[in-house]
């Protein structure tokens, strides 16, 4: 592996492949495939094989990689990607109809704030969602994942999955609730 | 998993894309979405033309009656397909960052808008009087006996006598209970619509009577 590609930027090395140095690819995939696989494992669950999906998202990646505007960040991009292949998957498996309305996207919701105190919270709701997240709906599961555990903001998350910022927020909040219910259920 | 994916790589298993593909596609898509927004602008014009030709656009003046004949004899199927395709105008407007960072609602209304806004201004310039009469007369052929836009030719004791814009000649009678809005008063040479009726083939009992024109 070049000794130099350690040190470029992950929008570096993308350039880098869209000129056609395969091997650049391979540190973009050192870098993200540990994130990958955590994303894939804590949102999939039983709904087909991490490695495989994680394998497809970077070959997506790979195949459309001169789509990739180097002038921005390449984070939110190949999340984007991992997005779109894990849904697929869940959609595959669940039988969930391809056309759903999303109606949190519909209506403007008031700002919402990430709340200063969020840090105290983070460890231990991070030890709850493990043991409950199976039971969460994917459409919050999703967002809790890329809060808690890829430690996203809510701007990320909105430009991953492509809904407005107050949506993140209004997603999060239904997503915490859940879970609340779920540990309150299990009497934990 | 690095090897693996960087073997396929290298096999030709799989290829990159070229830039040109990304850019024909964007263009397509572009290209897909304004010939969907004229044509959706060219179907509500039109829809807005059919209701002041066949005169039904102006009935709901006349209550609840000229409401309900109105929504009877709207073109449905013309709006459905204009639903169907700001519908689809819109899924495309959310592949874009301008539009997918706001609620829904924003760019839905947006869409509604520039579309309405065009739509009159397509009808303001009688785009559809010089190019779609015949589409009008072959695919929303007139059939509502009961409302009949047309020219005041002549003024009798118990009504008047109204050229159609087809050309039928109808004997108009007008009752103490004929409603007028705003009450107003004919004359010959004034373009009215009048809805009611048929006494028999060739007169009609006027229930109401609105001035299009004078």
């Amino acid at each position: 592996m070049n000794m130099d590609a350690t040190q470029r930027s992950d929008e570096e090395i993308a350039a880098l492949v869209q000129r056609g140095d395969v091997e650049a690819f391979g540190e973009l995939i050192q870098r993200y495939e540990p994130k990958m696989l955590r994303y894939a494992r804590k949102f999939l669950f039983s709904s087909g094989d991490s490695e495989d999906q994680v394998q497809e998202v970077f070959l997506k990646a790979y195949m459309n990689i001169k789509s990739f505007d180097i002038s921005r960040k390449f984070s939110p991009w190949l999340y984007r990607i991992a997005h779109n292949e894990f849904l697929n998957a869940i959609k595959k498996n669940r039988r969930l109809s391809v056309f759903s309305f999303d109606f949190d996207t519909l209506l403007p919701h008031p700002a919402s704030k990430e709340t200063a105190d969020a840090d105290i919270n983070v460890s231990e709701i991070k030890n709850l969602l493990d043991t409950s997240l199976d039971k969460i709906n994917p459409k919050y599961r999703e967002l809790l994942v890329l809060y808690y555990f890829e430690e996203m903001d809510y701007k990320e998350i909105a430009e991953i999955l492509q809904i407005p910022v107050g949506t993140v927020g209004v997603r999060l909040k239904r997503g915490r609730e859940q879970l609340k219910k779920i540990i309150e259920k299990n009497g934990k | 998993m690095e090897n693996k994916i960087l073997e396929t790589i290298k096999n030709s298993d799989i290829q990159m894309k070229p830039r040109w593909h990304f850019i024909l596609k964007a263009v397509l898509m572009m290209v897909g979405g304004v010939i969907l927004l004229f044509l959706v602008v060219y179907l509500i014009s039109f829809i807005i033309f059919i209701e002041r030709q066949n005169g039904a656009g102006f009935i709901p003046a006349f209550g609840l009656r000229g409401w309900a004949r109105f929504l009877i004899t709207l073109p449905w199927l013309l709006i459905l397909f204009s639903l169907l395709f700001i519908g689809v105008l819109e899924l495309l407007v959310r592949r874009y960052a301008f539009a997918y960072r706001r609620p829904l609602l924003y760019s839905a209304l947006g869409i509604i808008v520039i579309i309405g806004v065009s739509s009159i201004a397509v009808d303001s310039v009688e785009f559809h009087q010089r190019f779609s009469p015949v589409v009008y007369r072959v695919l929303v052929a007139p059939d509502a006996d009961d409302i009949n836009p047309g020219d005041i030719t002549e003024m009798q004791e118990t009504g008047f006598i109204l050229t159609k814009i087809d050309g039928e000649i109808l004997h108009v009678i007008v009752a103490s209970s004929t409603r007028s809005p705003g009450n107003k008063k004919f004359g010959k040479g004034d373009r009215v619509v009048v809805f009611g009726d048929r006494e028999s083939t060739s007169s009609i009992n006027a229930f109401g009577i609105r001035k299009i024109r004078d």
